[in-house]
């Protein structure tokens, strides 16, 4: 069985319905709607990073799905997530928001990660770089928080 | 390229806390939130980090202080570490204001199951009755045996609200068989859980209890088993008890009921789910009601009698609510024989208010004798009704008949059976919802003043064939809360919110609105509004980007709410497609407007 999906710049996009269930934003939908022909409207995501979110949720079909939060966050990125995630940093940031509004946790997960192995080992000027932050912090204000936290630097 | 707060928070979940700290230098936002996030839960490994902790903490802002809501001390021995805390609990008490738990963990017992054991809840009431230390404490490690329990001994008789688990009873029944005073000479409420599978109940504790919570009010216990099936001669009566939810309590025989019954005659609510223990406690010989189904539906059938005999014999029982069990045939003979006396007059109903859940087994609309007899039903101010049994068929939106039984309540049913209603909650988790139509509800309890519909379809007209066309009656209600549901005439739902004049709490969460006009407007201007609560609102499918709140008193403030962030963070909003926006005319005093989240966004 296949369900059609319309992007918000309307390109329709005919997909297994266990593929698309990996969204329970979508699947609820499907639960309630039962069998029917018109497309569901996403209008948050465009066909490009739908295209991408699709192709991660057939590659993952069979994933069991786990609850146990320690257990997601522990885990590491696979080699295919790895190299999936392999695009340029606003695709990257799009498809973490379309995770999101799907509600696709492990897909959401292995997006945060992918962030969070950017920012590791940076420096704090380096992260405002990548993020395009501005340091809106006080010299005054830096050496508070440097002092207040040090007892959990040495660790 | 901006991420939204929330997913920055996501992120940060995944960084070490070493990298949280170089966070905590970017700026200002990414600061807080690095903060929070490594403030939450404080791990302190060794003795020296905890100096050096405890040395910062004296001189820490307010703000991450407050945000410490766990503190987990990995030690190597318990033993040791109880000497050394002495120092350190006076100085976390006045430091962090909402520490909620407070934890020793060694290597060893992380493995090992739920460190979690004992819960000291705050006290709710007016009159503060708190645990010295922690105002906010609600757990505190399991390192609360024995000895400890010892310890905090004279803590005991100041708090109004304890949970514990029934191990823990059970060593407190062995450390103190009498003691006078009362243990817990000021507790009110107290709630007993079982955490092991072994957590077991029996007449001797029901009866420690009498004696050390001479003031005891509510008494909840769940997932117990009961062991002992002899039944002791002459039990005494507990007759503060006046509350008492058995939640979850398995029964092998059905004399562990009897006792409950014969201990507590006078209660005012009680709240049954009871099992028949076909699983065992490891440590039972096992039966295996399976092959002895006779024996299985003998206890179900005498375990049946005894809750109707309690609940007939408590003669100022004024709450009842049955919740389903795995053996739901006693819940269903149960209310079945309690509506059959009731009419018969040979049951003195006093009840006020009921409650049933269904559960997996129970449709909502199946307890239909409840309505047609109307003994039970007619004095009662308060009935909640609620079910996750599936077996619905699927709807049309089209179809006003009432020859499907989805219909809600019955078009049958006798118009004065609910004429008494103040309060009415019918709640639906099944997935395919069943329909009614608020003005039937409104014409049926003329005198509704709060009305919960969560999953349901609500129609303009409940019946074509019985009711073509029903006169809206003066609407009395003041709180109107409308959850998981599908308006299939938004504009009518809209009318009727107009004619409700004494509203003054209305909640559409999760509501899909279909039929409404192209600028669909909330005109509710003459409403003397508390509160106003808008969540996940969405038109004929498509979620609503934003709400124009425009109040009428006084200066006619115009709020132009943001769009739910989840249509935001998409691309420019495309005129075809995305989401409209729904206005509100409203006189609010108080409100707390959102429209958020995209997984809770109603189905369409």
């Amino acid at each position: 069985m296949s369900v059609r999906l319309l992007s918000s710049d309307s390109e329709d996009f005919t997909v297994a319905k266990e593929v698309a269930e990996r969204s329970m934003l979508i699947k609820n939908m499907l639960e309630d709607v039962g069998d029917n022909d018109n497309p569901i409207p996403l209008p948050n995501v465009t066909a490009k990073i739908l295209r991408k979110v699709i192709e991660w949720c057939e590659h993952h079909l069979g994933d069991p799905v786990t609850n146990d939060e320690n257990e997601r966050r522990n885990t590491e990125i696979d080699e295919w997530d790895q190299k999936f995630m392999e695009v340029d940093q606003e695709t990257l940031f799009d498809i973490i928001l379309a995770a999101n509004y799907l509600d696709i946790k492990p897909l959401l997960d292995v997006g945060c990660k992918t962030v969070a192995n950017m920012i590791k080992g940076k420096t704090a000027e380096e992260i405002r770089k990548i993020f395009n932050i501005v340091n809106d912090l006080t010299p005054e204000e830096e050496a508070q928080i440097r002092k207040e936290n040090e007892w959990a630097e040495d660790r | 390229m901006n991420l939204p707060q929330e997913i920055v928070q996501a992120i940060l979940q995944h960084l070490p806390l070493r990298q949280l700290l170089v966070v905590a230098l970017v700026s200002h936002s990414w600061s807080h939130l690095a903060l929070s996030q490594l403030y939450h839960k404080v791990h302190i490994d060794n003795t020296v980090q905890r100096t050096r902790f405890m040395n910062s903490l004296v001189k820490m802002r307010l703000i991450y202080r407050q945000a410490i809501r766990a503190i987990l001390l990995y030690t190597d021995s318990l033993e040791t570490e109880h000497a050394g805390l002495e120092d350190v609990l006076p100085v976390l008490a006045a430091h962090c204001p909402r520490l909620e738990t407070l934890a020793l963990v060694t290597l060893e017992s992380e493995f090992s199951s739920p460190p979690v054991a004992a819960f000291w809840k705050k006290h709710t009431d007016p009159s503060p009755v708190d645990l010295p230390l922690f105002p906010f404490m609600r757990q505190i490690g399991f390192y609360l045996k024995d000895g400890a329990l010892d310890r905090c001994k004279a803590t005991f008789s100041r708090l109004a609200s304890v949970m514990l688990a029934g191990y823990q009873l059970q060593c407190l029944t062995h450390l103190y068989p009498i003691a006078t005073p009362a243990l817990f000479a000021a507790l009110r409420t107290l709630t007993l859980s079982g955490f092991k599978g072994d957590d077991t109940l029996d007449a001797s504790v029901l009866i420690w209890l009498q004696q050390q919570c001479p003031r005891l009010r509510c008494l909840f216990l769940r997932d117990l088993w009961f062991s002992k099936s002899s039944m002791i001669a002459s039990l005494p009566v507990h007759t503060s008890v006046d509350s008492l939810t058995l939640s979850r309590i398995h029964f092998r025989t059905s004399v562990g009921l009897q006792v409950f019954a014969s201990m507590y005659p006078a209660l005012q609510k009680l709240s049954l789910s009871v099992e028949i223990d076909h699983d065992n406690p490891p440590y039972l010989p096992q039966i295996n009601y399976h092959e002895n189904y006779d024996d299985w539906n003998r206890v179900a059938h005498e375990l049946a009698e005894h809750v109707l005999n309690w609940v007939v014999s408590c003669a100022c029982l004024k709450a009842l609510l049955l919740m389903h069990s795995d053996s739901n045939f006693i819940l269903a003979s149960v209310l079945e024989k309690l509506i059959h006396m009731a009419s018969l007059g040979t049951w003195d109903c006093r009840l006020n208010q009921l409650a049933v859940d269904g559960g997996d087994r129970l449709q909502i609309t199946e307890p239909q004798r409840l309505f047609e007899s109307g003994a039970m039903i007619k004095q009662l101010d308060s009935l909640h009704l609620s079910s996750s049994c599936d077996r619905m068929p699927l709807i049309d939106f089209e179809d006003f008949s009432c020859h499907r039984a989805s219909l809600f309540p019955p078009c049958t049913i006798h118009p004065d059976t609910l004429v008494n209603l103040t309060n009415l909650c019918l709640e639906s988790r099944a997935s395919r919802l069943p329909k009614t139509a608020l003005s039937w509800l409104l014409h049926l309890c003329p005198k509704l003043r709060s009305l919960v519909l969560r999953g349901f379809v609500l129609q303009p007209i409940l019946c074509s064939s019985h009711f073509p066309d029903l006169e809206v009656a003066r609407v009395d209600l003041t709180e109107l809360v409308i959850d998981q549901c599908i308006a299939t005439n938004a504009e009518h739902l809209f009318f009727l919110l107009h004619t409700s004049s004494r509203l003054s709490f209305l909640t559409l969460t999760r509501v899909d609105l279909l039929k409404s006009n192209p600028k669909p407007l909330l005109d509710i201007p003459h409403l003397q509004l508390e509160c106003l609560r808008l969540a996940a609102v969405t038109l004929d499918g498509n979620v609503c980007s934003s709400l124009c709140l425009v109040e009428c008193s006084g200066s006619s403030r115009k709020t132009q709410l943001v769009p739910p962030s989840d249509v935001r963070r998409g691309k420019a909003p495309d005129s075809s497609n995305t989401g409209r926006m729904l206005r509100v005319h409203c006189d609010v005093y108080l409100h707390f407007v959102e429209n958020q989240s995209s997984n809770c966004l109603v189905r369409i």
